[in-house]
């Protein structure tokens, strides 16, 4: 019983980690911003199905929760249920700058037909559904694509 | 022990207080250059329904349609996959110039807000408010003290030279720097979160609409309710998606549209204490009160006495 158990708990060890590996990946998000001349940027990065509905939240640059709203594609599919990005905010990125979000991602989610896309907004200008769509898949890691709005170009780096 | 009071936070600050003093200035002028330029429409001349049927006629690729207080009216829109913003004319619809934020204004607004430096400079602006509140206050006490009593305080100032000159200049500035102030330190306070934040009424998005064919936005009936001058931004509907609506916030409150039967969803007016923060914002900026602006940079132009 002793020996099934120790073989038990020793497997359950041996494959935590590799479990893990399979399943989980490593993927940093570029977001490098234009000089569109204004204030610091709000952005949400986050994921929809292959429809543009919502998933999950990856990212959300911007101190206010109050000026959210702005980032309205996202507002709307996240609910500005804080559960959806709560350890998951940071500053508000500065015209011209690159951000660098680098996170774990499920494996599953990748070449599944989702899509990443950033929402942008900025204090007294315009608000950016979708300044940047593209589908999350190996084939597209390290390809830079051309945001439609303060996104100058966004690429992610499939570890 | 007041005359200490007076002078020596007064010292320290001067220098920075200089700088938020002009560019208060500055900015103060700008409510009345918009007001200007702007075409205010008789109330009940033209709804949001009108208004936002001449605007896609010229704009087919309407995304917003955003009013300022001053009366101006904007429209963002895309063309050929290209977005863009409009200053347009809130009758016809029609573009009167390209929109574009002046670059000048920004960097006035973020010395005066933050001293170009974020939070730190934020902090510094706001600590400088209730510095300036203390000013105020024990100057007025200062001057009743010197007129021989708060009946006097109008009363013709005896002295000469500088002193009479401050105590003539700051009499009637006072009201001025005084609001200027007192609704400068609110808002840092309301920033830095020692005073709360009046819930903002924001509706959730509705769980159900009813995906109807889109009907003509000029036809929508909770558009046609509602007055263009009380319009504060219209979101439109993503093209082709009958899942979205339009998201419609006036001055009253903001609600959501939807776009086949017209029906005004989810709508929340604002909260008291929401219009009591959006009151305290307008009387430190003056935004669509361009009389107060200038009354308030009138006063602000006295702070280097």
């Amino acid at each position: 019983m002793k020996k099934i158990l120790f073989a038990l708990s020793l497997a359950a060890v041996m494959t935590v980690p590799g479990y893990a590996q399979a399943q989980a990946r490593k993927v940093t998000f570029s977001t490098q911003l234009s000089n569109y001349g204004g204030d610091g940027a709000y952005l949400a990065l986050y994921l929809t199905d292959a429809d543009g509905k919502y998933h999950e939240t990856f990212w959300v640059s911007g101190e206010k929760s109050k000026y959210y709203k702005h980032l309205r594609d996202w507002a709307r599919g996240s609910g500005l249920n804080q559960a959806e990005y709560d350890g998951l905010t940071g500053a508000s990125v500065t015209s011209g700058r690159t951000q660098n979000v680098t996170l774990e991602l499920d494996d599953a989610l990748i070449n599944a037909g989702y899509q990443v896309r950033v929402d942008s907004a900025v204090e007294d200008m315009r608000d950016n559904r979708s300044d940047v769509v593209v589908p999350l898949t190996t084939e597209g890691s390290g390809k830079s694509v051309a945001g439609r709005g303060y996104v100058q170009s966004f690429v992610y780096n499939l570890k | 022990m007041l005359r200490k009071l007076h002078g020596w936070p007064g010292l320290v600050a001067a220098l920075l207080l200089l700088v938020l003093a002009t560019t208060g200035v500055v900015l103060s002028v700008v409510p009345a250059i918009k007001r200007a330029g702007a075409t205010i429409p008789p109330t009940g001349e033209i709804s949001v329904a009108d208004l936002s049927e001449r605007v896609v006629a010229h704009y087919p690729g309407t995304e917003q349609i955003q009013r300022s207080l001053s009366g101006e009216v904007v429209v963002y829109y895309s063309r050929d996959g290209q977005p863009g913003a409009d200053l347009v004319h809130p009758l016809t619809g029609e573009s009167i110039a390209p929109y574009q934020p002046s670059a000048f204004l920004r960097w006035v607004k973020n010395l005066h807000r933050s001293f170009l430096l974020d939070d730190a400079g934020r902090m510094v602006a706001g600590g400088l408010a209730v510095i300036m509140l203390l000013l105020c206050l024990s100057g007025m006490f200062l001057l009743a003290r010197r007129t021989g009593g708060w009946k006097a305080i109008l009363k013709p100032i005896a002295g000469s030279g500088s002193p009479r000159i401050h105590a003539e200049l700051a009499r009637f500035a006072v009201i001025g720097l005084l609001l200027s102030a007192l609704t400068g330190s609110y808002m840092s306070a309301i920033r830095f979160g020692l005073l709360p934040e009046a819930a903002a009424a924001e509706p959730s998005f509705p769980a159900e609409v009813s995906g109807g064919t889109p009907a003509p936005v000029n036809s929508l009936i909770a558009l046609k309710n509602v007055d263009a001058n009380e319009l504060r931004e219209l979101v439109f509907p993503y093209p082709n998606d009958p899942s979205d609506v339009y998201s419609l916030s006036t001055v009253q409150g903001s609600g959501f549209v939807d776009q086949a039967t017209g029906e005004l969803l989810q709508y929340q007016p604002r909260s008291a204490g929401n219009q009591f923060q959006h009151w305290m914002i307008r009387l430190h900026t003056g935004e669509g009160l361009w009389w107060l602006g200038l009354i308030l940079g009138m006063a602000a132009l006295t702070v280097p006495n």
